[in-house]
């Protein structure tokens, strides 16, 4: 008997020095540095745009959660999740806000514009379709002011519900003539710039001229900025995540 | 006097396998959120359930679902890699047990590559047997057996899906879906010991008897 559990006792012994031997010794700290779960908070919670969804448009950030979750490699997660907000906010915030929160809108939009200028790299704010820049890159174009402001407007965007003007598509609000006809004068042919999206080649002109525009805009009577702003945003894209 | 002497050394013998088996059944076995080398070496992937998935889940546990295709379904993506062999799927329940008694939790489903159009389906179920108390907490660890995959698939994308197919007495707070890859405890010391010792209590019993 003695001999019996002696070579169990033996086989027993072989199998764990097996297991012990071939076992890889794990780097310290290995789950905190590899926790998919954090990794993936922390990315959603650098996007500046997003976080008024989280805190007053829970549907629609559990939306975002969800294809953040749907991500296998980490470093796909904010191409994928800035996508799918970026549909998302062109909704809200061309569709969706009431007149008051288009204005506030702009008005953070302009200052987005001014800040990517003054850093010398304004086309992926002026047009954010074209410009094949990360929400990273587009925050570090951008002072904390503006992103603050952005995310303010936002947030009023998200939390009121105010009166909306009616504005045909098709057909340019009477105010926007005084717009056209100062980007006119000011920029005669070159005004058209505003339409050529990426294919123009002078950029930086191209910026001024959107510049221009957006401060024409702010700067008409209240009652007339209402309809020209709900106009404009539909044909130019304002928004760029970051 | 060597019937006192046979009697003592009989007693301490049989302290000490009580002494074993209970030290064993305390060290083996309590529910805890799975660590680094118990299903694996690293945590490959991970994702904790959003509220309306969780009220899904929760909506089922009270209305069962009566068609199959109706049932919640959670899952998770990893790329594959063969030298990171095995891998397993773990879910984490979290929630109360809304009343007494035992709590039941059963999943099905399975691992699917990118380039495949089904899988072949396993059951994932923890082994819970424990009486809970009316809004007791509840912590269940369900997991897969550990799979590999083929050199041919390196870098292919795997989803695994586990559908909720039996939920009873449980109130989900949250779930957490996980991808461990690599060698876990299945093969610990605590393991080879376990096994050591349900192979040695059935010798012991058949020698006595023979012995006799």
């Amino acid at each position: 008997m003695k001999v019996v559990f002696i070579v169990i006792g033996f086989i027993f012994i072989i199998f764990f020095m097996l297991n012990r031997c071939s076992h890889q010794e794990l780097p310290a700290n290995t789950q905190d540095s590899n926790n998919p779960i954090a990794q993936r908070q922390d990315i959603l919670d650098q996007i500046v745009l997003l976080q008024p969804l989280k805190q007053y448009a829970s549907k629609d950030y559990e939306s975002i959660q969800q294809t953040a979750n749907g991500v296998v490699n980490v470093n796909e997660i904010e191409a994928s999740v800035s996508s799918t907000l970026w549909w998302k906010l062109r909704e809200i915030i061309e569709k969706k806000a009431d007149d008051e929160g288009q204005r506030l809108w702009a008005n953070a939009y302009l200052q987005q514009l001014y800040d990517a200028k003054r850093k010398g790299d304004c086309f992926p704010i002026s047009f954010p379709l074209y410009s094949k820049t990360s929400p990273q890159q587009r925050r570090a174009l951008l002072s904390q002011n503006t992103q603050q402001q952005s995310s303010e407007a936002l947030t009023y965007i998200l939390t009121h519900n105010g009166k909306r003007s009616v504005v045909d598509r098709m057909q340019a609000p009477e105010a926007w003539s005084q717009v056209a006809d100062k980007l006119r004068q000011d920029y005669g042919a070159e005004a058209d710039l505003i339409n050529s999206g990426e294919t123009a080649e002078d950029k930086n002109k191209q910026c001024e001229v959107v510049v221009r525009t957006f401060e024409y805009i702010l700067s008409l009577p209240q009652e007339q900025q209402g309809p020209v702003i709900r106009w404009f945003l539909d044909k130019h894209i304002s928004i760029g995540i970051f | 006097m060597i019937k006192n002497l046979f009697l003592k050394q009989t007693s301490l013998k049989f302290l000490a396998v009580v002494f074993i088996l209970v030290g064993l059944v305390a060290c083996g076995k309590t529910t805890h959120e799975p660590k680094v080398g118990e299903y694996g070496e690293a945590l490959v992937n991970s994702v904790r359930l959003t509220s309306s998935e969780l009220e899904q889940l929760n909506q089922a546990v009270i209305n069962k679902p009566k068609d199959t295709f109706d049932r919640p379904s959670v899952a998770i993506g990893f790329l594959g890699e063969s030298n990171k062999n095995p891998y397993r799927f773990v879910i984490v329940a979290k929630g109360i047990a809304p009343n007494e008694g035992e709590v039941n939790l059963k999943w099905i489903g399975g691992v699917q590559s990118e380039a495949s159009n089904g899988y072949q389906p396993q059951i994932f179920q923890s082994d819970d047997k424990h009486k809970y108390e009316m809004n007791e907490p509840v912590l269940l660890i369900a997991s897969s057996d550990p799979f590999s995959i083929s050199e041919q698939s390196n870098g292919v994308h795997y989803d695994v899906h586990a559908e909720l197919m039996e939920a009873s007495n449980i109130q989900f707070q949250s779930v957490e879906v996980q991808i461990w890859q690599g060698k876990g405890s299945l093969y610990s010391w605590t393991y080879y010991l376990k096994f050591l010792v349900i192979l040695m209590i059935p010798i012991f019993a058949i020698y006595r008897l023979v012995s006799r």
